[in-house]
């Protein structure tokens, strides 16, 4: 048999992101139509709850000085009766823990736990969850604004799911300055927002958000809590759930402003730690290829793995085009990246995902469509970096010393100020995510 | 939410703004030329056999608008397949949880896996100031309490 590898190999590259692209936009209109739009009238948020519930908000931080007041002092104001604060300064090198414990002082809501040294975001949300006097957990970064409605929202899926084990909120980009924070906006809105609607429509997400998630402690408590050990905790502890049958869900009116990276370095740094950790987990959850109870996971295991292969792959494509200039390549296997009517139609579905994307989530962020605009550079700037750093994340895990505890500093905070903290967040960390 | 958002470009140096937002412009119109293709076959479906003709002569792209039909199918059974599973899934499951609900933990069940005494995490749980060690697995093993007060200055 005569196979054309050549053929494969482009029309895959092509075909993947193409067809994906409009799954997501399919999945994403299904749930706004089904479970969200009638949600948009209502005005008083506690009227979606049967009881109140007390509610612990932990936010770990390290080397927060420059956000922590901003953060506790939001937090403060959350319009629920019935919640506790716990930050955890882990290890922080600067003034966080005076700052925490000054902020303790005057807000009898705030608990400080201070860990002795640095031991990473998992095991500061794992203690968190312990000391807690509270069966239900909101974990926020600790550069991130939540808002103050935020907790019922997000509360009624456990009222209302008694196998509901977490549910992540909708994090919105606060820096938007320049044209990477732009890209960003859109980006959060197209590939975050977007594919979590579509994979609850499905059944499964990817990950969680870990810069927004609330959770069932005894959900937690049965997976035995975070992994240490994992450079992406959200995907981890979405996995661990899912696959001892807790339900994951996404609630788009939970927001959470946060602050991404931009600078060309930071934003590598921080995709690649996601692709890092992406790869890490699909590895770790391998074993549920043959677990026939686990079989609703499979075709999200399938659709990273396949994400993953075309990072790969169009990696080649691009080697093979550099190629042709140097070497007199066989005819089926020359190929142009300059866009023809394949790129037109990609990089038009992809403007169209964006577009439909930030239509839903206007009722949330009211002038989000501006930033279409800045959306062209998207497919060709975005899908290289995510492409690139998922390349370069698969010999990292391969070569990463098993059980290796997952510390990190993060990169910039934007324009507008510089700092380092932890921080998580693995969402949009496939090539295929990034189209679509 | 306003007062959240960061969109200060003049904390950009100038030159950078400009040079972003004219390249930006600049792809805006390649991509406008690219979509000629489109263009045209729009003023075909809406004024008739003149469009028809320039489309035609476009880079022969009759055969990929049948192409582009054909894709429209695989995106209706992709799309019918996704619904599908979920509307089964909805008709199956809407309303009928299989999982009772579970009761909060007591202190016993969530110190048990950790080899830690109930009655210290109690007192743990009712701190406002704790300073806690772990060991080399990040596990932990110990905390003192406190009550908050300021650092002196």
């Amino acid at each position: 048999m005569n196979v054309d590898l050549s053929g494969l190999i482009y029309g895959f590259v092509f075909y993947y992101p193409l067809f994906m692209a409009y799954i997501w936009m399919i999945g994403g209109l299904a749930y706004y139509f089904h479970y969200e739009r009638g949600a948009l009238a209502v005005t008083e948020p506690m009227s979606v709850l049967r009881g109140v519930p007390r509610v612990s908000i932990i936010v770990p931080c390290y080397n927060e000085a420059d956000n922590v007041r901003d953060v506790i002092g939001h937090l403060s104001g959350m319009r629920y009766p019935d919640y506790e604060i716990i930050a955890v300064n882990d290890g922080s090198t600067d003034a966080t823990g005076a700052i925490l414990d000054e902020l303790a002082v005057q807000d009898a809501r705030l608990r400080v736990i201070h860990q002795a040294s640095n031991q990473g975001k998992a095991v500061g949300l794992t203690t968190a969850a312990l000391m807690a006097s509270s069966e239900y957990l909101l974990c926020i970064d600790g550069d991130a604004i939540l808002d103050h409605d935020a907790i019922p929202w997000l509360l009624r899926h456990f009222e209302s799911g008694p196998r509901v084990g977490a549910v992540t909120g909708n994090p919105r980009i606060r820096n938007r300055s320049t044209m990477l924070g732009r890209l960003q906006v859109g980006e959060f809105s197209s590939i975050v927002g977007l594919l979590k609607r579509a994979q609850r429509t499905y059944g499964r997400i990817f990950t969680v958000s870990g810069v927004v998630t609330a959770f069932r402690r005894s959900a937690l408590a049965q997976c035995g809590f975070w992994s240490p050990d994992m450079l992406t905790e959200d995907i981890d502890i979405s996995w661990k759930l899912q696959t001892q049958h807790w339900a994951v869900r996404f609630e788009p009116r939970a927001l959470c402003w946060i602050l991404m990276p931009e600078t060309l370095r930071g934003l590598w740094q921080q995709r690649l730690r996601w692709a890092m950790g992406g790869v890490q987990v699909v590895a770790k959850y391998l074993w549920i290829t043959r677990e026939w109870k686990a079989r609703r996971m499979l075709p999200v295991l399938a659709e990273y793995f396949i994400s993953v292969t075309w990072a790969y792959a169009m990696a080649f494509v691009i080697v093979m085009w550099i190629a042709g200039f140097f070497i007199d390549l066989p005819p089926r296997w020359q190929i142009s990246l300059i866009p023809g009517w394949h790129g037109i139609l990609i990089g038009s579905t992809a403007l169209l995902q964006f577009f439909i994307a930030m239509l839903i989530d206007r009722h949330y962020d009211r002038r989000i469509l501006r930033y279409h605009f800045w959306m062209i550079w998207y497919p060709l700037a975005y899908w290289m970096l995510n492409m690139f750093t998922t390349v370069a994340a698969l010999p990292k895990v391969l070569w990463r010393e098993s059980g290796k505890r997952a510390v990190w500093t993060s990169p910039d905070r934007g324009v507008h100020q510089s700092a380092g903290a932890t921080k998580g967040g693995a969402d949009a960390a496939a090539p295929s995510r990034a189209n679509g | 939410m306003k007062d959240l958002i960061i969109d200060r470009p003049a904390l950009q140096a100038l030159p950078d703004r400009l040079l972003w937002a004219v390249v930006t412009t600049v792809f805006w119109f390649i991509w406008f030329y690219l979509w000629l293709p489109w263009i045209t076959l729009a003023a075909w479906v809406l004024s008739g056999y003149a469009g028809y003709l320039q489309y035609l002569i476009y880079d022969s792209q009759v055969d990929n608008a049948r192409l582009f039909g054909t894709y429209l199918l695989v995106i209706q059974a992709l799309g019918a397949v996704l619904l599908g599973w979920a509307f089964l899934e909805w008709w199956r499951f809407h309303g009928r949880d299989r999982r009772r609900p579970s009761a909060d933990l007591t202190l016993e069940q969530l110190a048990a896996p950790f080899q830690l005494d109930p009655v210290s995490l109690a007192g743990w749980q009712m701190a406002r100031r704790l300073v806690v060690s772990h060991d080399l697995h990040g596990r932990v093993v110990g905390a003192v309490v406190s009550e908050p007060a300021l650092a002196p200055r």
